[in-house]
């Protein structure tokens, strides 16, 4: 039951406007990614393979906000929740579901960008590595973790407001990377309090490998590892508390 | 509703046509002019970090081309103080926070060092670029290269510290690969040959010749250059042992002709090791002798200077370059090149009589001058 509703969920984001939409945004501005390339007049590719590496994790979280946010409040808006209610479907498999239907969209979403981008960086005469291919991997951990912020915010408010708290969850989990190094500037209680804030927001500094990949540099196992762990405890925690306030929803 | 649809889509073409035309206009008849700016925004390097949104490799490349307006503005004014806390100037603010952002990318410190060092005379905040680039990338050949000859030229190293540069020279011997450490070497070369007057040039003809196939157009010119250079400081080392002795080097004509002694003293005075492979004169276990110039012929004096007749024969072909061209235009209009000079004279090309013995060709369309043979080997380029 799960695979159905993910599978339906996977076709819907997929052929949704937002989706294409974002997918057609990153092309064109990936092709334009080689214009800032010309103007910088030294090391020009590895400029363009920057930007284009860039705009495949910001576009792949608006696409990840622009759909997880309006997921399950469309289907209540078009009253299709109910029919699927209906049936011997419990709650948290709609959730888990829906959320999987979501990631395997913006999973072949990342996998298209990628291909579009690196594809036509390499044509215009950027050379490629394979650690190209980890960082996207990588962008797609945190474009998931965004996906299940997503939804759990979704639950919590309505879509406009859920993609305004998710996309400042995004700046904030990026800053709270660099964090560390300027905590010494803080003491007594607002180091506590910054500190305390900081637990609560998705650290996305872990995922971020584009920097590193695209000159060649490795990423350690050890690393790999924790970015797949720290992933992986996010979104089930974030799931659980999706799925905890959807259960006690009254539709 | 069927009406409707016909009256929208003109209206909607003609202001679309409109937009896109009032768009393009901006960019008909512009004409270059140099795009000058201040620097806008100077986040500190953490607080960039901070702000960047986990975009910062990227952010720090746009940055640094917005940048380049304001080199375009320091190229004038040449004094980069802006606003904000401590005395440091925009350059080293703006090159700090790029580093941070992207410590990888070396365009950012050659920029650095040409903005702060090469524009600004800032060399020491030039050498803490490097530094810190040598420290993200210590094994860059770039970045060793450009280090070296800011503390070689800038700090003046070479002459005031030359056994800190040899130190320095070590390192980086030590921090290239196998294969690197052939820049190196040239570098060393190249240091070394800009005490030799006539020759600062050398190191990198040697270079270019490296990468020429032999018997190609491009090995014909680099040798040839190579050679010239060779000549010119022959001459002039020659010009300063024989002054004394001119009887020592023959006048024209120059066949036949045979090594010559030297002044024992003053050539010894010159190279107190031995005279270098590159010199006009060799040492044996006989003594001292003159070499043939770098194209087997013999120095000669003429007005009292040393000149090289192989150089002088290359010059000749230089000096007319112009109407080798013209005559090669005209015998492709004509569908074959001349018999001879006076053939060249009858269609309006008056070509000089060769020196040295010479005689002018036109078995190609390039007319050329064919000298006879040196009596020596020119001198081993390869």
């Amino acid at each position: 039951m799960i695979l159905i509703v993910a599978g339906a969920t996977c076709r819907e984001a997929i052929r949704s406007r937002a989706f294409l939409g974002l997918l057609v945004i990153f092309a064109v501005a990936a092709l334009l990614t080689r214009v800032v390339g010309w103007v910088s007049a030294t090391d020009g590719n590895l400029v363009s393979l920057d930007l284009v590496m860039s705009l495949q994790s910001v576009i792949g979280v608006l696409v990840a906000v622009a759909t997880g946010t309006v997921l399950v409040q469309s289907e209540i808006q078009q009253k299709t929740l109910y029919t699927v209610l209906s049936r011997p479907l419990p709650r948290w498999r709609f959730v888990i579901g829906k959320f999987l239907g979501l990631a395997a969209a913006l999973v072949a979403g990342q996998v298209a960008m990628a291909v579009i981008g690196l594809t036509w960086v390499w044509i215009t005469g950027a050379s490629l590595n394979p650690w190209l291919i980890l960082a996207v991997a990588m962008t797609c951990l945190e474009v998931l973790v965004m996906a299940a912020v997503g939804i759990c915010l979704s639950m919590l408010a309505g879509p406009l407001l859920s993609a305004v708290l998710c996309l400042a969850v995004y700046a904030l989990g990026h800053s709270v990377a660099t964090l560390p190094q300027l905590i010494d500037h803080l003491e007594g209680w607002k180091r506590t309090l910054a500190v305390a804030a900081a637990a609560l927001i998705p650290n996305l500094g872990y995922f971020t490998f584009r920097g590193q990949a695209i000159h060649g540099h490795a990423m350690t196992p050890g690393d790999v590892a924790t970015a797949v762990g720290y992933a992986g405890l996010w979104i089930a925690m974030l799931l659980v508390v999706a799925i905890a306030v959807f259960r006690r929803k009254q539709l | 509703m069927a009406r409707a649809g016909i009256v929208y889509w003109p209206i909607l073409v003609i202001l679309g046509l409109t937009v896109v035309g009032w768009n393009v206009s901006r960019f008909i008849g512009t004409a270059p002019q140099p795009r000058t700016k201040q620097l806008d925004f100077l986040p500190p390097p953490l607080m960039a970090q901070a702000l960047a949104m986990g975009q910062g490799t990227a952010l720090a490349k746009l940055r640094w081309i917005d940048s380049f307006a304001y080199m375009q503005l320091q190229l004038d004014r040449k004094d980069d103080r802006v606003a904000g806390d401590g005395e440091r100037g925009g350059f080293e603010r703006l090159y700090e926070t790029l580093i941070t952002l992207d410590p990888q990318f070396v365009p950012f410190y050659e920029h650095g060092v040409v903005n702060t060092s090469g524009v600004l005379k800032h060399h020491q905040a030039a050498l803490a670029i490097l530094m810190r680039g040598l420290i993200a990338r210590p094994h860059d050949t770039a970045l060793w290269r450009l280090a070296s000859a800011e503390l070689a030229v800038q700090f003046q190293w070479s002459q005031r510290n030359p056994v800190a540069l040899d130190r320095w020279l070590n390192a980086w011997l030590e921090a290239e690969s196998v294969e690197g450490r052939q820049a190196v070497i040239d570098w060393r070369r190249g240091l070394a040959f800009t005490a030799v007057e006539g020759l600062e040039t050398l190191p990198y003809w040697i270079e270019q010749l490296r990468g020429t196939t032999p018997d190609t157009p491009m090995a014909d010119f680099v040798e040839g250059t190579v050679r010239e250079l060779l000549a010119a400081h022959g001459c002039l080392v020659l010009n300063r042992l024989t002054a004394p002795y001119p009887a020592w080097l023959p006048a024209e004509p120059l066949l036949p002709w045979a090594p010559l002694c030297l002044n024992v003293q003053a050539a010894a005075a010159t190279w107190p090791r031995g005279a270098p492979a590159w010199a006009p004169v060799a040492s044996t276990t006989d003594g001292w002798t003159i070499r043939s110039d770098p194209f087997g012929w013999p120095w000669t004096r003429r007005n009292g200077t040393v000149v090289s007749p192989g150089a002088d024969q290359l010059r000749f072909l230089k000096q007319y370059a112009g109407i080798r061209n013209q005559i090669q235009d005209e015998a492709a209009r004509r569908g074959h090149a001349p018999a001879d000079v006076a053939e060249a004279k009858a269609w309006g090309f008056d070509l000089p009589e060769p020196t040295y013995g010479g005689r002018w060709s036109f078995a190609r369309h390039l007319p050329t001058v064919i000298w006879p043979n040196p009596p020596q080997e020119p001198w081993q380029l390869r």
